[in-house]
């Protein structure tokens, strides 16, 4: 009777690749895709650190998924509670011509249509008072904000 | 230089999920992410109010899990919530 292997959860933790390796079991397979997605996540706060991790994730799926995507994106920006909020407001509809809504007397939402990664990358590079941006990206375009 | 925070709270992915309390004690919901220099805040099941809060403004990270603000609950709301 052939002997049958018991995996355990601890068993199959341990058994991962070394960098630069090929995984040899598909649990090491497993383990080496989460590792990378988790440092992926990092790379991409360290790189864009104003921006909702789960925005960026969404935006370069839409992006890369479908790549007609019209960048439909229900977009928040936060800025400082100090700062006088109608001149971003229309800042941003000189740039994107859309109208936002005021929140909390500090956030802008509106609905931007071809947002992309590299066209959020230039607004925060256009505007240090960003505090930080998150939203939702959609595959058909909407009306509304989330 | 790190502060004395920095110091106690070595990996800041161990205060997600964690509760969130001003200095007089008013309840915040739970950290929801971390950022460079700030954590998300969120409150409430449905319609969350939201808290863009500056890792400057935590003084404690107690035995409880419970993140503890230097702020008092008018000063969060005011400053810190944005939606």
């Amino acid at each position: 009777m052939a002997l049958k292997k018991i995996m355990t959860h601890d068993s199959r933790l341990a058994d991962t690749a070394k960098p630069g390796e090929t995984p040899s079991t598909l649990s090491a397979a497993a383990i080496k895709i989460k590792e990378d997605y988790q440092n992926f996540l990092k790379e991409a706060q360290t790189l864009m650190p104003k921006v909702d991790s789960t925005l960026i994730l969404d935006m370069l799926y839409y992006q890369t998924r479908y790549p007609d995507w019209e960048g439909s994106v229900g977009i928040s920006i936060v800025y400082p509670a100090d700062l006088d909020i109608n001149q971003k407001k229309e800042w941003i509809y000189q740039k994107y011509q859309r109208m936002s809504k005021v929140e909390e007397e500090k956030t802008l939402k509106f609905k931007a249509i071809r947002m992309s990664i590299e066209e959020l990358g230039k607004m925060l590079n256009e505007d240090p008072d960003i505090q930080y941006v998150s939203g939702e990206a959609t595959l058909a375009p909407t009306d509304s904000v989330a | 230089m790190t502060s004395p925070i920095e110091e106690k709270i070595d990996d800041w992915q161990k205060i997600v999920n964690k509760p969130v309390f001003s200095k007089d004690g008013k309840d915040f919901g739970v950290v929801e992410s971390i950022q460079a220099e700030k954590i998300i805040a969120k409150y409430g099941p449905l319609t969350q109010d939201k808290y863009l809060i500056p890792k400057s403004s935590i003084v404690d990270f107690d035995e409880m899990g419970v993140v503890r603000l230097k702020e008092d609950g008018d000063y969060v709301k005011h400053h810190y919530k944005f939606a």
